[in-house]
């Protein structure tokens, strides 16, 4: 509790600290922050010529526009592996600043976390342009209750996010080939999540094991507001929701334990 | 006392470069890690109103020093008894700061100190005054000289009002009037009991100000007094320097054999 209390006494500073490291990633570049929607915009536009024009099938997935259906995944699929991404990386990126402030360790998690957060954020307008184009022309998609949803998603996100960067910065200490891993875990996340597939084209008893995967149960929070038919049993997003606590409790323990040797590196 | 330190030692990790056959391919990561005692069996006590310079003759890294006694690193030996509230002051790099203005620098140095923000947004007009930013507060940090950071991270420190101040490298900095501004605010915290321990690359700041001097040598860690401890860093950089000269010319020659 007292770590939260103080991280809530020191929001200014990371405030800060998340507004320092966005505008000196984006400052590097000739389009700034528009990358931020560029990116996955582009990304969605690619899978869609690739799936619904060159293979001529979205996979039995009949939420449309298909285009949408796929950019409400990558989009928060791209904080996703951006957190897992950055969490190895810990120690050699922000080891000096670390080991010598008077913060808990999990500001700088928090602050790479919030970052990846932001730059889903920013990007979100790309689905609001797109979805109103959609509509107007189309008549779809329609935005219903279940964007009440969307922020009960981006709070358990937030705590995925934060888990799986612990645990990734935790287990760098000692063995920094955690570095190269992270992009199985990348692609991991993005073959076995309905990012451009549907639990649909599963049977039904299989439904419940998707749901091991919490980024499974994140997913249908987000794209509830356009798809509410798309949500399953309650059940499925309690076993979601368990895994990305333990998933976060399992960082919290790995960061706390791993803190003091950090701190033996500079 | 305002800190104690009784039988203390700090264990680090060290990365080594790996032995390997003069023939044989890379296969496994060039480093090997291994433990070292850079500080041990350290009995230290600092006064309040005392200031001690530290020099690092074993890892270079006096900030190792700095940390145990501002408690951001725990002892794996002995006992420490720290002061209740203390600063360990550090200039920012550019790259952590860059792309902030001048104001919002110096909120960030005092939050990495550990000042909560309602601290900050009560003392923020006393820091920028004495950092004398307070025209280019919104002006980004780097259009600015780059004294002002060192300036900033002094003033968050000097205005923390806590009981000790660890300054590395950034003790006495800025233009010659800002340095003595830097040493009267030194000497007004210590009348007041605030304790200082500090590491300088400047000799002369040493002889100046400090009280005592601490070598940290493993476990031969000793006090001198501080024209000793000018004498020893002034010695120590020479051969450091000398040392890097040799590691160069070995290195152009080994190019010039390939």
């Amino acid at each position: 509790m007292s770590t939260a209390q103080t991280l809530l006494d020191h929001r200014g500073t990371l405030a800060l600290m998340v507004r320092q490291d966005l505008k000196q990633y984006y400052g590097r570049f000739q389009l700034g922050i528009l990358w931020v929607m560029g990116e996955p915009l582009m990304q969605a536009l690619f899978m869609w010529i690739v799936f619904a024009l060159i293979f001529g099938s979205t996979k039995g997935i009949t939420q449309d526009p298909f285009v949408i259906y796929l950019i409400t995944g990558l989009i928060p699929l791209g904080w996703l592996q951006r957190s897992v991404n950055q969490g190895p990386k810990l120690l050699r990126r922000s080891g000096p600043q670390l080991v010598s402030a008077k913060l808990p360790v999990i500001t700088w998690p928090l602050r790479k976390v919030l970052v990846a957060m932001m730059d889903m954020i920013l990007a979100s307008p790309v689905i609001v342009i797109l979805a109103v184009g959609f509509h107007l022309f189309t008549g779809s998609p329609t935005v219903g209750w279940g964007i009440l949803l969307v922020p009960v998603g981006v709070f358990f996100q937030l705590l995925l996010c934060l888990g799986l960067f612990m645990i990734g910065a935790a287990l760098a200490v000692h063995l920094p080939d955690v570095e190269n891993m992270t992009s199985l875990v990348n692609r991991a996340f993005f073959w076995l999540s309905p990012v451009i597939w549907s639990q649909r084209n599963f049977p039904e008893w299989l439904t419940p094991w998707l749901y091991l995967n919490p980024f499974h149960g994140i997913l249908d929070c987000y794209r509830a507001a356009f798809w509410p038919d798309l949500l399953t049993s309650w059940t499925n997003y309690a076993i979601s929701a368990g895994v990305t606590i333990a998933i976060l409790i399992t960082g919290l323990v790995l960061l706390r334990s791993r803190t003091d040797e950090m701190r033996r590196y500079f | 006392m305002l800190l104690s330190m009784s039988d203390a030692g700090v264990r680090v990790v060290e990365l080594r470069e790996r032995n390997r056959g003069r023939n044989l391919p890379t296969v496994l990561g060039r480093h090997v890690r291994e433990q070292a005692w850079p500080v041990r069996h350290l009995d230290f006590s600092l006064k309040r109103g005392e200031t001690v310079y530290v020099l690092d003759l074993v890892t270079h890294r006096p900030a190792l020093f700095l940390r145990l006694a501002t408690g951001t690193l725990r002892p794996d030996e002995g006992t420490i008894a720290l002061p209740r509230r203390s600063v360990l002051a550090r200039p920012a790099g550019r790259r952590q700061v860059r792309s902030l203005s001048v104001g919002q620098s110096l909120r960030m140095m005092a939050g990495l100190y550990g000042l909560a923000d309602k601290t900050i947004d009560r003392r923020f007009e006393e820091m920028a005054e004495f950092a004398e930013v307070t025209r280019v507060l919104n002006r980004p940090i780097e259009s600015q000289h780059r004294s002002v950071v060192a300036q900033v991270a002094f003033a968050a420190a000097a205005c923390s009002r806590t009981d000790l101040i660890a300054f590395d490298r950034c003790a006495v900095v800025g233009d010659k009037a800002f340095r003595r501004k830097c040493a009267r605010k030194i000497a007004e915290l210590k009348k007041a009991g605030t304790g200082f321990v500090v590491y300088s690359p400047d000799p002369k700041q040493i002889v100046g100000m400090a009280d005592r001097g601490l070598v940290i040598a493993g476990p031969d860690t000793r006090e001198v007094n501080p024209a000793e401890l000018a004498g020893m860093l002034v010695a120590d950089k020479k051969e450091r320097r000398e040392r890097h000269r040799r590691q160069r010319q070995r290195q152009r020659k080994q190019d010039g054999d390939d």
